[in-house]
């Protein structure tokens, strides 16, 4: 089985398979690029990702390695569809706050469509239910918003509507 | 409280294409909330996803209507809709939707009258415009100039102008709407009578898809208009008068008119009555269609669908339920199919097995005997989604033959009384092994605990109830996660254990488009009209 190494921010190098290491199109254009294809011996380095959580992807990339190529409608959620995860990937999900959004800053760099709808969706469920201030203290954001404003954006919201979506 | 705090807040800086994407999972009304949140996603929803927004009020009741627009900065709506029922607010609406113009991919304008001096005024601000939509009671013809094209993008426009003045010949309105937007291309229409044609024949070389309701009186003069370019044709007659209007639809003046479509790939009639059987017509030159509704047929006792198979595209197919079900040969591209009435059980289990490959099937429950159902799952067993709709009162029966269907992955009731006792044997429904959605409407009040004890019974089944996607009860957990969980709650759940139980929780917690837009249309203000469009 043919293997790339991939290196971390902090240096560690893993061998991965070609395979899984595909399923990142950003890995998968530079390899292009680079004319990597048929040379092994090469490290590619990967500054944006820490070895904790390229170990994680890794473990994800090849529990899906081979899952069907990814439709390209799957990018657009428009049905707004977050219950269908898979027991899997919710496992996989329940990690502490930095490692989700190290993971999805990741997938999102190396360009891994799948995880990325995995992590987008697990935020969105993290999000549902809950007021603008639990959002505030679970995403660690400042409130900016003057009472009065914040009066005007609930009067403003009152008069907006749902598009309707029209199937043609 | 924050000793008990085990994680420290953690700096989380996703760049903006992040958010969006997460918000991209989020519903419209979950997006208001987020507006609220910090200045910063307010603007990040409103200059990238004003599009799934309508602003929408009315003028008249409004204080300051001329402070309105521009109260919250940054959003920039993409859709509009004005309500103006007070003359002397034409002023006002003028300044709102000029502060909008710029961005609008439509507009919508409901009005008592409609000034065509300032239409002509407005739509030249609207650059990017695609869907002008007016609905007025009446319209005021004054001193028009425009005569060259100016808003190209428009390619749609939906009229109903109640009582215009009766001119049969191109008026103010016409000029204006002919000369500001001449690429016209989908038309929806309400012919009041003649003076509503003229707009339609001027577009009719182009037209490509027109929704018309017209008038009866009108529709022999309506089935003069020639639409070589058609490719969809929804047509409802109104104020049926069955003693004069019949000869209109029949051999002389509605073949010509249907036969030069020649592009034509949905068929929508509704309240078209004919002299003689129009689907032997229809099958023999049209064998393009995809899309095949008939509505509303009354005169006609039995209807025959033979030569249906020459229809090799033919996916959906609504009709009568008098159809004469052994005289044609299977049709196996249809995949949705609906009755206007309730077919008999015999005749229901013939029109069956002639479209092997059903996957939908609507059917009004108002005539509804017990075992009619019972067929299906014998007859049709690779049915996935079941329409039933326009019940007066739930029948037990009707729930217990929807039980025995084990392969549905939909199922939608429309039914104005629904008992509570008998909303709780949905639970024995919801538990069909392959259902993901049961919507439910109905006038009846029913109270949410009863609602979520059903939804609870299948987390992996949506209950969508009037609209509304009902959260099952949060599952009990061991007694140090509850702990754990609801502090969390407490702090603003800043500790990811809870993501845990909310994906379970939220095992349901968004729509299927399929669903959510189908309630809607079967509103019974709308008519006879109640079929669902999942199939579309």
């Amino acid at each position: 089985m043919p293997c790339i190494q991939l290196q971390s921010s902090d240096g560690e190098i893993f061998n991965v398979e070609f395979e899984i290491a595909m399923c990142s199109f950003t890995i998968k254009t530079m390899m292009v690029d680079l004319d990597l294809e048929d040379n092994c011996e090469e490290v590619v380095p990967l500054t944006n990702v820490d070895s904790n959580i390229l170990r994680k992807i890794l473990q994800w990339a090849n529990y899906h390695k081979d899952d069907p190529e990814a439709n390209p409608e799957d990018g657009k959620p428009v049905d707004r569809r977050t219950d269908n995860i898979c027991e899997w990937d919710q496992e996989f999900m329940k990690v502490d706050q930095q490692t989700l959004y190290g993971l999805i800053k990741a997938a999102n760099y190396l360009d891994i469509r799948g995880l990325m709808a995995l992590t987008c969706k697990t935020v969105a469920n993290m999000m549902k239910g809950k007021t603008e201030e639990q959002m505030r203290k679970m995403f660690n954001i400042q409130n900016d918003l003057t009472p009065e404003e914040e009066q005007q954006i609930r009067q403003e919201n009152e008069w907006c509507e749902e598009v309707e979506i029209v199937a043609d | 409280m924050a000793s008990k705090r085990r994680s420290k807040p953690v700096d989380i800086a996703l760049p903006n294409e992040i958010w969006l994407e997460i918000f991209n999972n989020i519903d419209y009304k979950g997006l208001l909330n987020l507006t609220l949140v910090c200045k910063h996603w307010n603007k990040l929803i409103f200059s990238h996803m004003a599009g799934r927004f309508v602003l929408s009020f009315d003028v008249d009741q409004l204080m300051f209507p001329q402070e309105v627009i521009g109260m919250v900065p940054d959003r920039h709506y993409r859709h509009l809709c004005v309500n103006s029922f007070r003359l002397n607010s034409l002023n006002y609406l003028f300044r709102i939707v000029k502060q909008l113009a710029g961005n609008l991919d439509s507009l919508k304008l409901r009005l008592k009258m409609l000034d065509c001096q300032l239409l002509e005024l407005l739509l030249p601000l609207l650059k990017r415009l695609n869907e002008l939509d007016i609905k007025a009671t009446y319209v005021e013809n004054g001193e028009t100039t425009y005569r060259k094209p100016t808003l190209p993008t428009v390619k749609t426009l939906k009229l109903d102008i109640a009582n215009r003045v009766s001119i049969y010949k191109l008026g103010s309105l016409e000029w204006v709407l002919l000369s500001c937007i001449p690429n016209v291309q989908k038309l929806t229409i309400f012919v009041h009578g003649p003076q509503d044609l003229p707009i339609i024949d001027s577009l009719a070389p182009q037209l490509k898809v027109l929704k018309a309701s017209v008038d009866c009186d009108t529709l022999y003069l309506f089935f003069q208009i020639r639409l070589p370019a058609l490719t969809s044709l929804d047509l409802t007659v109104e104020n049926l008068d069955q003693q004069r209007y019949q000869v209109f639809c029949g051999r002389t003046v509605f073949q010509p008119f249907l036969l030069q479509c020649k592009n034509l790939k949905s068929i929508t009639l509704e309240h078209c009555e004919f002299d003689e059987q129009p689907l032997p017509m229809i099958f023999n030159n049209f064998p393009e269609l995809e899309t095949l509704e008939l509505y509303g047929y009354l005169m006609l006792d039995m209807l025959s669908l033979s030569g249906i198979e020459k229809m090799k595209k033919l996916k959906r197919l609504v009709i009568t339920e008098n159809i004469a079900s052994k005289s044609f040969l299977p049709s196996p591209s249809v995949q949705s199919l609906g009755f206007t009435g309730f077919p008999y059980r015999n005749d229901l289990i013939e029109v069956l097995r002639r479209f092997p490959n059903l996957k939908y099937l609507t059917l009004p429950g108002s005539n509804y005997v017990k075992g009619e159902l019972q067929a299906i799952p014998k007859h049709a067993p690779q049915l996935k989604h079941l329409i039933v709709n326009r019940l007066k009162l739930i029948k037990i029966d009707l729930l217990e033959e929807i039980k025995q269907m084990v392969g549905l992955r939909t199922v939608t009731i429309e039914v104005t009384s629904f008992s509570r006792d008998k909303f709780r044997l949905l639970k024995q429904i919801i538990v069909l092994p392959e259902l993901r959605t049961l919507t439910v409407k109905t006038s009846s009040n029913i109270p949410i605990g009863m609602a979520r004890s059903v939804a609870a019974t299948n987390p992996a089944c949506k209950l969508l109830l009037n609209k509304e996607l009902v959260k099952p009860p949060v599952p009990r957990l061991a007694n140090k996660r509850k702990r754990r969980s609801d502090q969390e709650v407490e702090s603003g759940g800043s500790d990811l254990s809870t993501v845990s139980t909310d994906v379970s929780a939220s095992g349901s917690s968004s729509m299927l488009s399929v669903s959510s837009s189908s309630i809607k249309c079967s509103s019974p203000s709308e008519g006879k009209r109640m079929f669902l469009d999942v199939s579309k």
